[in-house]
This record gives structure tokens, sequence and C-alpha cells, in this order.
């Protein structure tokens, strides 16, 4: 499945990294769409990493403001504009819950999280729906240890030396995991550069 | 730094603290099978996050869009200009490269270019005074370079901080110009002119400069120039060479 963002309206959309270029130059018009198009993905999964509303407002307007501040550092040869939002996104809540949160607070808000499933949200877009399902499907593929270490990873904001010792498993096995089980979620969503 | 590609998943996953995330960025650089798995896998954890999409509450719009119409945008940070342009676009339009390593003193005919203004002669008449006394200078320097079929050339003069420019050869496309860029030693890019050849010539472009500027730079643009420059660069003289 490629990786691409499509708004509510319907067909063609601009592609993202097209409104990108149009945003480097200045065109608010043009930023307004980009925000219609990732504001739900970039607060989804800053709330998911730091579960309080407040917080993920605020890290998530921290996120799309730069996004039209350092427009002219994306660059279309190194990935996606969906892609470099998303990072962006999830390196500041990562660095947020890091700095603000205890490893105990985050293992009890870890334990209160997997008891409720954000996928019976308010889906959006038909694609945002697809892209759910196939991540879903994609993660039941993988082994438990590497579906485990990249939740913890990705979704917690843990280190891979916090996953070793949550886990209790050597470094060198988590290290690989979290690759081996990226690897397989890549190849399962179809995902090419 | 053995072994570091192990890293890949953990570093795509935002699993790596800040000082390895450093050194795997580093590496990154140097090992390109590294960057296009990287690539691929932050593509996936894209989408790992995307899976997580919630309607953002309406007062996020309005603080955003309110902070956005107040912040402004940072320019592009254009690094090892010529080298990066050949190293992407391959074998492209290339005209120009770096700096001749000796001096090559351009001057300038005039007389050649009244035909081409459509100006008043009162214009003209300042334009080429200007462009005299530039050449005139006590400490103005040249630099050309040349390439496949094109050469341009700059004149400096620090001391009154006026430059000009003026190629020959360049091609004009339909809805295209070119553009000229002072570019500092960080690779802030600062556009000083725009120039449209008829015929593969055109009037001298006279600017102030060079300031901190290391580097000039022309690129093709669409007409009425742009913010920031497109790549690849055409040409590029290196100010700071003699």
């Amino acid at each position: 499945m490629r990786l691409h963002a499509v708004g509510p309206e319907t067909a063609p959309p601009e592609r993202l990294e097209d409104l990108m270029t149009k945003v480097v130059r200045g065109d608010q018009a043009a930023f307004e769409a980009v925000y219609t198009r990732v504001s739900g993905p970039v607060y989804g999964l800053i709330r998911r990493v730091l579960r309080d509303p407040a917080q993920s407002e605020e890290v998530a307007q921290e996120v799309l403001v730069n996004v039209w501040k350092s427009a002219a550092k994306f660059d279309e040869n190194q990935g996606s504009a969906m892609a470099w939002i998303m990072t962006m996104a999830h390196r500041r809540a990562v660095d947020r819950v890091r700095s603000e949160q205890s490893a105990t607070d985050r293992v009890k808000r870890l334990a209160v999280r997997s008891a409720e499933t954000s996928y019976d949200e308010v889906a959006e877009t038909v694609e945002i729906q697809l892209e759910r399902e196939a991540v879903r499907r994609c993660l039941t593929a993988l082994t438990n240890l590497q579906r485990e270490s990249i939740e913890l990873a990705y979704y917690g904001g843990y280190s891979y030396r916090e996953v070793g010792e949550m886990l209790d498993v050597p470094l060198g096995t988590v290290k690989t995991r979290m690759r081996d089980g990226l690897i397989r979620m890549r190849d399962c969503l179809g995902v090419t550069a | 730094m053995s072994d570091l590609h192990i890293l890949a998943g953990a570093y795509a996953a935002g699993a790596l603290d800040a000082d390895e995330q450093t050194e795997f960025e580093l590496h990154l650089g140097s090992c390109s099978h590294c960057d296009v798995e990287v690539r691929e896998l932050l593509e996936t954890t894209a989408l790992l996050g995307i899976a997580t999409a919630e309607a953002a509450p309406p007062s996020l719009r309005a603080a955003v869009m309110t902070e956005v119409a107040r912040t402004r945008q940072l320019p592009p940070v254009v690094v090892a200009l010529s080298e990066q342009a050949g190293k992407r676009r391959g074998l492209g339009r290339r005209f120009g490269l770096t700096a001749a390593a000796s001096l090559a003193v351009f001057t300038v005919g005039l007389g050649a270019y009244t035909s081409q203004l459509a100006d008043e002669n009162g214009e003209l008449r300042k334009h080429n005074e200007q462009i005299a006394a530039l050449l005139a200078a006590p400490d103005a320097r040249t630099i050309s370079a040349a390439g496949a079929g094109a050469s341009g050339s700059t004149t400096v003069s620090a001391a009154s901080n006026r430059m000009d420019f003026v190629s020959s050869g360049l091609a004009t496309r339909p809805g295209k110009t070119y553009q000229l860029w002072l570019i500092d030693a960080k690779g802030n890019p600062r556009s000083v002119g725009t120039f449209t050849p008829r015929d593969g010539k055109h009037t001298p472009v006279l600017f102030n400069g060079p300031g901190d500027a290391t580097k000039l730079a022309v690129t093709e643009e669409p007409k009425g120039g742009s913010l920031t420059p497109t790549m690849p660069i055409l040409m590029s003289m290196d100010l700071k060479k003699a």
C-alpha cells in the first residue's frame, strides 16, 4: 500500500509534496490544506503517546507550526511529506514523554492504554480507515516479541534499553526484533521508498 | 561504528537516546544502503502513526493558524552547492562548474548591449556608468566560470559593496528566467536579481554585495523568479578565490 494522504474531499487530491512546495513559498492556503490532511494523524499519534489532551494539543501545535516554519527543510528525495511530518510529530512526543514522565508513570500509562483500544475512535477518511486496518492486520503477523518491542518503543516512547529491561531480553535481541519486525511491517504494508 | 545498521529499526521507532540518534544519523551520511532501508522504515513507522489518527480539536486549528500568521519561515540551507547538484541529478543540464583556479579577466563591451535594451537612453546611460564605476574600482576583481557552451563572470568591489554578473551562452526556455543568488558560508541564499538572455546574451546585472556571501550562484527559475533557489545550481562562483 503506497503511503499517501487523502482529505475528506474527493478526487483528484493534490499531492502533499506539491502542497509543501507551495508552503515553502509562503502560501498560507496551501498550508491550510496540509493542516486538513495531517492534523488528524499528527494529533492522534501525539495523543496516543502522551495521553494527556492538553499536553497533546500543545505538542501538536508546536509540530504543525514547525511544518510551516521549516517547510524548506523538507526534501522530497528523502521520503514522503507524510513521513517527514509524522517522524517530526513522533520525535517531539517521545522527547516530551521522556523528559517529563518517569519510567514508572509510563508503565502505568501503558497498562491503561492496553485495556482501551484506539481502534474504535471515530474514523475520518476511508484512506485512514484502510491504513488502520492494514496496520492492525500486519501487526498480528509479527511474533509477539517483535510486536511488543515495536509497540513499546513507538507508542510508548521507550528506548530500546528500557524495552530490554521491561521484556527481560538482551539488548542485541531487542535491536534485532525491532528491525526485523519493522521490515516485516514494511513488506506487509507494501512500502517502498 | 561497526554494525550500526542493526539499529535501523530502533532508530525508525524513535527508540535511540539522543547521543545514539546523532551517531546513527552521522553514520547514515556515509552508508547509502542503510539510508534506503531507514527511509523505508520511517515510511513504515509513519503508517503506524497514521493508524492512531484522531480528529484534532477545533481549538488546535485556530491556535496553529494564528501562530503561523506571525511566524517567519526559515530559508532553505543550501550546502555544498555544485557537488550536491551533481550527486542528485547526475548528468543533468549543467552548464557551469566552480570557479576557475586562475583569474580570467572578462572585459565587458558595453556597446554590445545597447541594442538589447528597450529602456530609455537615460536608464541605459546610468546603468553603463555604474558598471564602468565598478570596473574602475581599485579593488575590483573578476571571477569567471565556464562549462558546456556557457560562461559567466562576476566583478566584485568589496570596498563599494557592488558586484555585477554577466553570462554568455545560456539558453532561455519559455516561461523561464535565470536568477542570481549570493550564498553565505552557512548556505543561506539571498536573491540579487534575475536576467533573461536573448541569443545567449544579456545586460550585466548590478547588485549590492558580497557582504558575507562566499558564493554567487545561478539557477533557472519560473518567470518572475522564486523565493528560494530551484536545484540544480547551473553556475557557481567562489567569491573567496583570488
